[in-house]
């Protein structure tokens, strides 16, 4: 990889709060189909130089489009997959290269909420069980029912009624799975919570349940949240600052205000008018509303310059030489782009 | 054709549907009408088990065991699909005037054909067309909904394919035959928002040039508000308001609409939390006596306990509630108010 140093600042040392999670020139690369049958695998880049702070108590929304890479940084913080290039600090220490034991002992820390209610719990296993694993792996219980306990707690926290600990998952609805998987996550006290799209599997009058809950959360028990979005119409409830990728690049950070009244980078705009407005005088009438850009993920890319030049309509001869590099704009904007800051 | 009193392109008339399961009778449809009349945009609204898709799967035909039709009518320009003559109709109509949009374009074509084959398979069977005709209007028709070079994408499988792309290819199957009336299930759920919007663009050109009726469903009002003239909400089997998008919108008259406008995040909006409707749907295999709401509803009262009637609205629609109009979430509305920033 490049030499890091010069494309971000380092970021502004904040002397009270120390951020909980730090991301530093994060790079993941994935070996890809090669030529044929027997070529070398083409090397994908999933992620490339992502950088980030993330304060105790605070939210930040990670929005992207499938095959953005959200999933994969999601993965990349908790350590399940290997890194190419970049470190990864929680509470200060850096735990990129932790492994074995101590990296268990992380992941009491960093939490994982999972998408889909349905396919993320065991049919087989009582709520009791399900809720129980985590402690029983991590040897805080030595059995099942010395957890009862906790998990009459844990559903306490969760809104969901204590008779329900003998049940199994195929009797509950959508939104009370979720319920479930959130405590399941909570049972080892973590600090940082990845909720990897967390709601987008509910139906719309309960997806508010689930995200009021967590807030309610955030609250009472000081949790750090990733909450990882692929649209930008529920993270804005939630979120203190969001990030928005494209193809494995952040494009743009800023406060959540921000994000939604100022937008600067292109693709962010583009995201913002996708977004489907229930409001009638918002019709669509045929093609004259639509983002310009046609494909924002299919389009090839030969490496040089900018990557999103390819669907920008601002695209000029300097995003074609070079990448812009991800930087620090007013009004504590980040972003990357050559336009930002020009108009 | 000119009708002296317009006649809807389609009707469906206080339509039952049960599921005979091992669980007992789930009452999927208990009493749906709606009629859409030729141009229009109808939107039915609902949660999962609303009885949204088993509506359209209804009206095109593919209720199977363990599901039948119990009672109600659908009526296809004023006549009867099911009646034994209807039903032998509704057979011809099916994929050709009559044509549908599935949800998930991931597992809607054949992996085993080609892009091209599906479409000369529909164009040849309905269309009559004979081979090379039918793979020329083919490529016309992937032309027309925004793919390139459509004489070698013709050539290509479903895995070739983007998801976007394959939706596409959907929507051009389901207009291969000129159909007077597209029902599309929830047809950008599985894609993404820039992808989606490209959709529904094409839908909404589409209906302009070809004059084209949609019955457009979806659990997504922001898409509605975007593409329909008009708004049906189906909850636990039935539909409990419709109307024109502006005034189901603007003045919400049934608790529930309310509350599902209200929980719908908004991108303007700069509440730190969103509305929510405590509780879930009710389970049709028990579905309650009186209203189905009842159980979530933050004005329920007594008389809620008798199933209430249909009525028409002051502004044309028709809502099924005992107390109409009554803003329901108000209460609500003002504790975010102190939360918000």
């Amino acid at each position: 990889m490049t030499d890091l140093s010069n494309r971000f600042e380092p970021a502004q040392p904040v002397p009270s709060a120390p951020p909980i999670l730090s991301v530093r020139g994060l790079c993941v690369t994935f070996d890809g189909p090669g030529e044929g049958l027997w070529g070398p695998p083409k090397k994908v880049q999933a992620l490339d130089n992502i950088t980030f702070d993330l304060a105790r108590g605070k939210t930040l929304g990670l929005v992207g489009e499938s095959g953005s890479g959200k999933s994969t940084l999601g993965r990349a913080i908790l350590r399940r997959l290997p890194l190419s290039n970049g470190r990864v600090f929680f509470e200060g220490k850096d735990i990129t290269a932790v492994k074995g034991e101590a990296l268990r002992r992380l992941t009491r820390n960093i939490q994982l909420i999972f998408q889909d209610p349905y396919t993320s719990l065991n049919p087989r296993m009582k709520v009791l069980e399900l809720i129980a694993e985590p402690l029983l792996v991590h040897g805080l219980v030595s059995s099942i029912d010395e957890a009862r306990d906790q998990v009459v707690e844990l559903l306490r926290l969760v809104n969901l009624p204590v008779e329900t600990i003998d049940r199994f998952p195929h009797s509950f609805s959508g939104g009370q799975r979720q319920r479930i998987g959130i405590a399941r996550a909570l049972a080892l006290k973590p600090q940082l919570i990845i909720a990897d799209e967390p709601v987008s599997a509910l139906d719309v009058s309960v997806r508010a349940q689930v995200v009021n809950l967590m807030q309610d959360l955030q609250q009472e028990l000081g949790l750090t949240y990733v909450f990882i979005a692929h649209d930008l119409s529920v993270v804005r409830h939630i979120s203190h600052d969001i990030a928005i990728l494209h193809r494995g690049h952040m494009v743009e950070m800023a406060g959540r205000d921000a994000i939604y009244e100022t937008p600067e980078h292109p693709y962010t705009k583009v995201l913002l008018s996708a977004v489907p407005e229930p409001d009638p005088s918002h019709r669509r009438n045929g093609g004259v509303n639509a983002p310009k850009t046609v494909p924002t993920q299919t389009l090839s890319f030969d490496g040089v310059g900018c990557r999103y030049r390819t669907c920008c309509d601002k695209a000029g001869g300097h995003c074609q030489r070079e990448a812009p590099p991800f930087a620090k704009h007013e009004g504590g904007h980040w972003a990357a782009c050559w336009h930002v800051g020009m108009t | 054709m000119a009708y002296a009193q317009p006649t809807p392109i389609l009707e469906v008339r206080d339509l039952h549907v049960e599921f005979d399961t091992m669980s007992g009778l789930v009452q999927g449809l208990r009493g749906v009408s709606f009629s859409v009349m030729p141009g229009e945009t109808l939107a039915l609204v609902g949660e999962s088990g609303s009885g949204k898709s088993v509506t359209a799967q209804a009206v095109m035909g593919l209720i199977g065991l363990p599901g039948s039709i119990v009672s109600g009518d659908i009526l296809w320009k004023g006549q009867s699909l099911l009646t034994p003559e209807g039903q032998k109709k509704a057979a011809s109509l099916r994929g050709k005037s009559l044509s549908m949009v599935f949800q998930d374009p991931m597992t809607s074509l054949n992996p085993l054909m080609t892009i091209g084959a599906h479409l000369v398979e529909v164009l040849r069977r309905h269309m009559k067309l004979s081979k090379p005709q039918a793979f020329a209007r083919g490529a016309e028709l992937l032309e027309a909904v925004g793919i390139t070079e459509p004489r070698r994408r013709m050539a290509q499988y479903p895995h070739e394919f983007s998801g976007g792309m394959r939706q596409r290819v959907m929507i051009a199957l389901a207009i291969a035959c000129e159909p007077d009336l597209l029902i599309a299930d929830e047809p950008t759920t599985a894609l993404d928002v820039t992808i989606q919007a490209q959709v529904l663009d094409l839908l909404a050109d589409f209906q302009k040039s070809m004059g084209l009726s949609i019955v457009l469903i979806t659990h997504d009002l922001g898409i509605v508000a975007g593409l329909c003239e008009r708004v049906a909400v189906m909850y636990a089997g039935s539909i409990v308001e419709a109307g024109s998008a502006a005034t189901v919108f603007e003045q919400a008259e049934h608790p529930y609409t309310q509350g599902l406008i209200r929980s719908t995040p908004r991108l303007d909006d700069r509440r730190d939390r969103l509305v929510s409707i405590e509780g879930a749907p009710p389970s049709l295999l028990h579905p309650p006596k009186g209203c189905a709401f009842q159980s979530r509803c933050p004005v329920a009262s007594r008389q809620c306990d008798t199933k209430p009637a249909r009525q028409v609205t002051p502004a044309g629609g028709s809502v099924s509630c005992w107390t109409p109009s009554l803003p329901a979430w108000a209460d609500v509305a003002k504790t975010t108010e102190v939360h918000a920033r």
